[in-house]
């Protein structure tokens, strides 16, 4: 296994004339201890967050009682903890677009103020895990888009077919014949080798404040290469024996909640045969007009039956990783598992007081790490009020998000967690206060 | 100044530009530092310092890391709410005078700060990638929604800064190119064929056997008669082409004949290219006339196993207002309906689709263009006059087929007689295409060497050329922009001009200009870009463009109410919306640029005009009378109409409205960036919005009063807000409104709209008024969106300053930045000097050093 970390020595040597910059490898120096457990980090998000007064219990500690969305996960009583008065540091008024932050915690998301992504804490662990698995990660989405970014900032395509996982995890691709798979990756070899030497010659015609994008496309043909190789290397690792049937592509018009749900089974499915550790999901109902609800209680149902069953999903995947055992442990105590949400809510668009709903990982869970105590209170008094109130109440706050910690100090304990030695990941300050294994 | 006498036709046009190095003197400089003194530092002074601004600072030390604070000074004096209304104004020559010197001092300092140029060194979009290749191998694949979506910076998908690469971008390269080239061979010989296709058909049962459509659709002998609207789960997707395209994907031409049978009125109906009855793209709406042949005709790609679905639209409601439901047609007693008068007339409404002709678009040349491009003049042949024990890639060997003893498929080109020197003709020929210019020998080396390996291992010399073919399509000297430093090369200049104009590489008229060395040549530049703006490919300019600079790629982000805004459904209970509406929207906002930058006509007519392009549905929105057909036509407008100018147009309304509400912040944000080029600075971090409360009657701007009595939230929004007050007379579908629509306060309304099926009456209410007065500029009042149109109009050098720099954004990958704001204003100052035309902005944008210099 060990020299699955080395690099092609062909390219190497080819490298000696272009510097080569990889930001990421000094940020993230790997403990590659092959005796580490293993953990797997699973990120999720929805775009149009959740009604506080159903997802954030007014009470802070290991004493709460769950608000209606967590009531769901009451069987998981022990196994999470939800944290608010997180959120990421200048995002104010991104609105949907901070959506692409959400795991990268980049600053000013919004169009009108530009927006340089860096890599998000999945692919930050996945660098970190690199030759382990056979997949590096599973960038899921139930709808379009992703959440998930490289290190130079570039969206990591995203596979919304369940079928497409499933082949991926159990089919050998290219048929059985490895003569023609060893061909196909030599000549694949054989192209990058010719485009970094065509690299070499167009260097010169530059100019040298441009070479910067230069080192970036040869470090990409580098990464390109070294997969080649990986694969090369996994030929001789049959796949793991299919577990049940492929499943059917989902209709596009299918309830999210079904989607999630087969997706979900994919995942599992992955995490079962140790076929990568690294997820994230990106998932979506079509309830983007319920979600602007205006406070009008119809509405404000129709919205919350919908998240309703997402989490029902949700809990059914961490139950069965509960129910199934690795080793020791329960495959959910080694599989952190994070739900969150770019928007506090869906009607504000806030972008402070983000939901945060951690599950598993071996941490110690059952409470209520709340940061923002003022929230909380508004949130008491929201319950009473919008509960009797048909008409506005009166008090719009107009300078908002205060007391917060910053979500990127949730990714670096999730990060230290699965053996990363890393201080701080992106806007973070530190690890977060109050979460411990 | 310096003038040279020229005449066009001798004279390169780069000499004429001035050199930026226009040196203050320090005479200069103290009148410069005095005026800032008179005005400026009574509250921004290092001991005030208000807003947080402290422009002694800044003054003391003309240095570029101010740059942009130095642009916000530039920008809130020009447009006047600064100095504060109750200060003295500066007086207008003077404050002229010291705009224009700041200006040059940020130019110089610009220039001393990018020695390397403006621009830094950026690959192709994926859209200009895509561009590329489809008219390189004149194909229509999709490509470009494999690759990972390009972000977009300052609102534009084509920003050196946000233009990275990464391993994903080169194994998708490497895919489509070997997915792409493969496809250019054809495997079987030309065949000319085509097909007439009934929808009355065994195939096609799954929309015939609909338990909806057979209420409304009557297969009559080989036409297919609707009478109302399909269901959308029973489309009438044409089942039987979808199996031709599953085995033969490519151009077709399809031709429909309808017929419409007891209607005065014309029937409108739409066709999509769709697969298994998903719509992916709507090729067009058409109508059919009474008593007319109606004929159109169709030529699209189509990718393995995509159709057509043909769908009337409002026929449902031409039949209600007629008096017609359902009932009163029914299939039993119309034996022989067509030739019986009295029948028609009783079953109403109808419009009959025959057959569709299908056929195999004919080829112009035999081996296609796409073919010769990669093989020249090299014959296509079947594997049995190839070298025998030759190998073949599997996309080849499934292709060969035979009967009996003949090959009929799996052509392939034949292996020449001295292979090796092909390979370096063809490379040689190859190369320089996509690289956009004249290549040195050796950068054929690395290819040759691909090619040659694989003709070593007995590859046969497709594989062998494709192979070789795919890595230059992944290479750095197809993917990247060679700009040099300076003056931009000939090559580099064309590709420029082409990308900007057309989002491709130049075409081979436009390359050998370039080669010959002509381009900077004034006369031979115009007449380029007149070619470019009059070629079809211009369009694609006129639709990226706006989709980037307006957002109009974003009017389906947001679904609009279905009780409050129910003109924006085409079906309401099956919450169909009306696509036609919507792509009607669009199109009157392309028109309307279109339209006036190819006469010619004043920028400002973009903001305030007396016509608009409409047709008959959106005039229907609009309340304008007497506009009919489903065609786009101009609309001279009464005084009393509000429209006119891309600002009152149901696009950019949409655009700016979440769906449910409207927010004047939003709309306010998106004039000042859009339409003025005065942006906002982005909110303090912990700035919140307001909640959105729809239960009672506080209205927006009422809650928006709150911005004004905070210090720190009024200094910017006392700018933005007021833009997006007049704007609020428009709901968020661009109907305008006197009272704003609630479902849950107010008056109930007594409309009534057509639901799909019949009349009922609309969910929503009439609620508190609404408030479209307010000031901008310092006190210059409005009372709604005409009066802003008319303060805005007499804007025209932000306006026109605007989207010069919008323009060069987009047409070079870079936003201007303060220090070229005075090149920006000789843009300006020229476009003025000619009625401030449209078209004469693009040319002069052309010829400035913003384009013409890295």
């Amino acid at each position: 296994m060990k020299n699955l970390h080395s690099h092609s020595r062909r390219l190497f040597i080819k490298a000696a004339g272009v510097s080569l910059a990889l930001p990421w490898l000094e940020t993230f120096s790997s403990t590659k201890n092959s005796s580490m457990e293993k953990i797997r980090l699973f990120t999720m998000s929805v775009p149009f967050g959740f009604e506080p007064t159903y997802f954030i219990p007014t009470e802070a500690g290991s004493h709460f009682t769950p608000p209606p969305h967590l009531k769901i996960f009451d069987q998981l009583r022990n196994d999470y903890t939800v944290i608010s008065g997180l959120s990421h540091p200048e995002t104010a008024a991104g609105s949907h677009n901070t959506e692409r932050v959400i795991f990268t915690g980049a600053p000013y998301p919004n169009q009108s103020h530009n927006l340089k992504n860096t890599i998000s804490v999945d692919q930050a662990l996945a660098l970190n895990l690199r030759g382990q698995t056979r997949l590096e990660s599973l960038v899921l989405t139930t709808y379009r888009g992703n959440l998930s970014y490289s290190a130079n900032g570039v969206g990591v395509p995203a596979i919304n077919h369940p079928k497409r996982v499933y082949s991926k995890l159990f089919d050998e691709l290219g048929g059985s014949r490895k003569e023609t798979k060893v061909e196909s990756i030599k000549r694949g070899q054989s192209i990058l080798d010719k485009l970094s030497d065509a690299t070499k010659l167009w260097k010169k015609r530059i100019s040298k404040s441009d070479q910067g994008r230069l080192d970036e496309y040869y470090s990409s043909l580098r990464d390109v290469e070294r997969q080649l190789e990986m694969s090369m290397k996994w030929l001789d690792k049959p796949k793991p024996k299919k577990i049940g049937k492929a499943p059917d592509n989902y209709n596009e018009k299918a309830p999210t909640e079904q989607k999630l749900k087969l997706m979900l089974d994919m995942a599992y499915l992955a995490i079962l045969t140790d076929s990568t550790r690294v997820f994230s999901m990106q998932t979506i109902g079509a309830h983007h007009t319920l979600s602007h609800h205006g406070k009008e209680k119809e509405k404000l149902e129709k919205f919350e039956a919908v998240n309703t069953k997402l989490l029902t999903v949700v809990n059914s995947f961490l139950e069965k990783l509960k129910k199934t055992t690795e080793g020791e442990k329960s495959l959910l105590d080694k599989t952190m598992f994070l739900l969150t949400s770019n928007l506090r809510d869906g009607n504000t668009h806030w972008t402070h007081d983000l939901p945060v709903f951690l599950a598993g990982g071996g941490f110690k869970h059952g409470s209520h790490i709340a940061f923002n105590k003022p929230y909380l209170e508004q949130i008491s008094k929201d319950k009473v009020s919008d509960k009797a109130a048909k008409k506005p109440v009166k008090s719009i706050p107009i300078i908002m998000g205060q007391n917060q910690a910053p979500l990127c100090n949730l990714y670096t304990s999730m990060l230290q967690r699965a053996g990363v030695e890393i201080n701080k990941f992106s806007s973070a300050s530190g690890t977060l206060r109050g979460l411990t294994w | 100044m310096l003038k040279f006498r020229y005449t066009p036709r001798l004279l390169p046009f780069f000499i004429l530009v001035i050199n930026t190095f226009v040196s203050l003197s320090g005479f200069e400089k103290d009148t410069l530092q005095n005026f800032f003194r008179n005005h400026c530092l009574e509250c921004h002074d290092s001991d005030t310092m208000k807003g947080d601004f402290d422009i002694e600072k800044i003054l003391s030390d003309f240095n570029i890391n101010f740059h942009k604070k130095w642009a916000r000074i530039i920008l809130r004096l020009e447009a006047g709410d600064m100095p504060p209304e109750n200060k003295p104004k500066p007086n207008i020559d003077q404050k002229k005078e010291a705009l224009i010197k700041v200006k040059k001092l940020l130019a110089m300092e610009g220039q001393k700060a990018r020695k390397d140029g403006r621009v830094k060194m950026r690959r192709l979009n994926n859209t200009e990638y895509e561009n590329t290749l489809h008219d390189l191998f004149q194909t229509e694949i999709a490509i470009k929604d494999s690759l990972p979506v390009d972000v977009d910076f300052n609102g534009f998908d084509n920003n050196s800064n946000a233009l990275s690469i990464s391993p994903y971008h080169i194994q998708q390269y490497l895919k489509s190119a070997d997915k792409l080239l493969y496809k250019n061979i054809p495997r079987t010989l030309p065949d000319e064929w085509s097909l007439d296709v009934s929808f009355n058909h065994e195939r096609e049962k799954s929309f015939i056997k609909n338990s909806h459509n057979k209420k409304v659709i009557f297969p009559y002998n080989d036409i297919t008669w609707f009478f109302g609207e399909t269901h959308p789960s029973g489309r009438a997707y044409l089942t039987q082409f979808s199996d031709i395209t599953r085995k033969n994907p490519g151009f077709y031409e399809l031709t429909l004949k309808t017929n419409i049978s007891s209607s005065k009125k014309p029937i409108t109906f739409g066709i999509w290219k769709a697969n298994r009855k998903r719509k992916i793209k709507l090729l067009g709406y058409f109508e059919s006339f009474p008593k007319k042949e109606n004929i159109i005709k169709i030529k699209e790609w189509f990718e393995i196993g995509e159709s057509i679905v043909f769908s009337p639209y409002r026929l449902n409601k031409l039949r209600v207002d007629r008096g017609f439901t359902e009932k009163n047609f029914t299939p039993n007693n119309l034996e022989n309906w067509l030739e019986d008068k009295n029948l028609r007339i009783k079953a109403g409404p109808a419009i009959g689709l025959y057959p569709i002709k299908i056929r195999k678009a004919k080829l112009t040349s035999w081996p296609p263009v796409s073919y010769k491009v990669l093989f020249g003049d090299i014959p296509l042949v079947f594997p049995d006059k190839q070298p025998k024990g030759i190998i073949y890639s599997e996309v080849i060997r499934k292709a060969i087929k035979k009967k009996g003893k003949k090959y009929i498929s799996g052509l392939s080109p034949a292996m020449p007689e001295e292979p090796i020197k092909k390979v370096k003709e063809l490379l040689s020929s190859f190369i320089p295409k996509v690289y956009r210019r004249e290549i040195e020998e050796n950068e054929i080396l690395p290819y040759f060497e691909i090619a040659s390996e694989m003709l070593r291992e007995n590859y046969c010399f497709e594989d062998a050329m494709l192979e070789a073919y795919k890595a230059i399509l992944s290479s750095p000297g197809f993917l990247f922009l060679e700009e040099n430093t300076n003056k931009l090369h000939q090559h580099a200049l064309a590709t420029r001009l082409s990308l900007f104009l057309w989002r491709s590489a130049p075409d081979r008229h436009l390359r050998e200009l370039a080669d010959k060395g002509e381009l900077y040549t004034l006369s031979v530049l115009d007449k380029e870009i007149e070619r470019h703006i009059n070629d079809p490919k211009f369009n694609r300019f006129i639709n990226d463009f706006l989709n980037q600079w307006l957002s109009l790629k974003d009017i389906r982000e947001t679904s609009p109410d279905r009780n409050l805004y129910p003109e924006y459904y085409e079906n309401l209970s099956s919450h169909v919306q009306d696509e036609f509406l919507i792509k009607s929207s669009i199109l009157e906002t392309r028109q309307t640029f279109k339209y006036i930058l190819k006469n010619n006509f004043s920028i400002l007519e973009l903001v305030d005009s007396e016509y608009i392009w409409a047709n008959q549905r959106l005039a229907e929105l609009y309340k304008i009378p007497n506009v009919e057909g489903i065609k786009l036509q101009k609309v001279l407008l009464q005084p009393q109409h509000v429209r006119g100018g891309l600002l009152t147009q149901s696009s950019i309304l949409k655009i700016t409205a979440n769906g449910t509400n409207t927010s004047p912040i939003t709309r306010g944000v998106w004039i000042l960036e859009k339409i003025l080029g005065l942006p906002a600075p982005p909110p303090p971090p912990n700035a919140g919005s307001i909640e959105p409360d729809t239960r009672g009657s506080t209205t927006i701007r009422e809650q928006l009063t709150k911005h004004k009595n905070s210090k720190s939230c009024a200094a910017c929004h006392k700018m933005i807000d007021p833009p997006g007050f007049a704007l609020e007379a428009f709901d968020p579908i661009g109907i305008y409104r006197k009272k704003y629509r609630s479902t849950k306060t107010g008056k109930a309304s007594k409309d009534e709209l057509f639901n799909g099926k019949g009349y009922s009456k609309v969910k929503y209410r009439y609620s508190s008024n609404v408030d479209s007065s307010g000031e901008i500029f310092n006190a210059i009042q409005f009372s709604g969106p005409s009066d802003l149109k008319k303060i805005l109009r007499n804007r025209p050098d932000l306006i026109t300053r605007n989207l010069a720099e919008k323009l060069i954004t987009f047409a070079t990958g870079c936003t201007p930045e303060p220090a070229d704001l005075f090149e920006l204003d000789k843009i300006v100052e020229k476009v003025k000097a000619k009625k401030l035309g449209l078209k004469t902005l693009l040319f002069e944008v052309i010829k400035s050093p913003l384009f013409t210099h890295k």
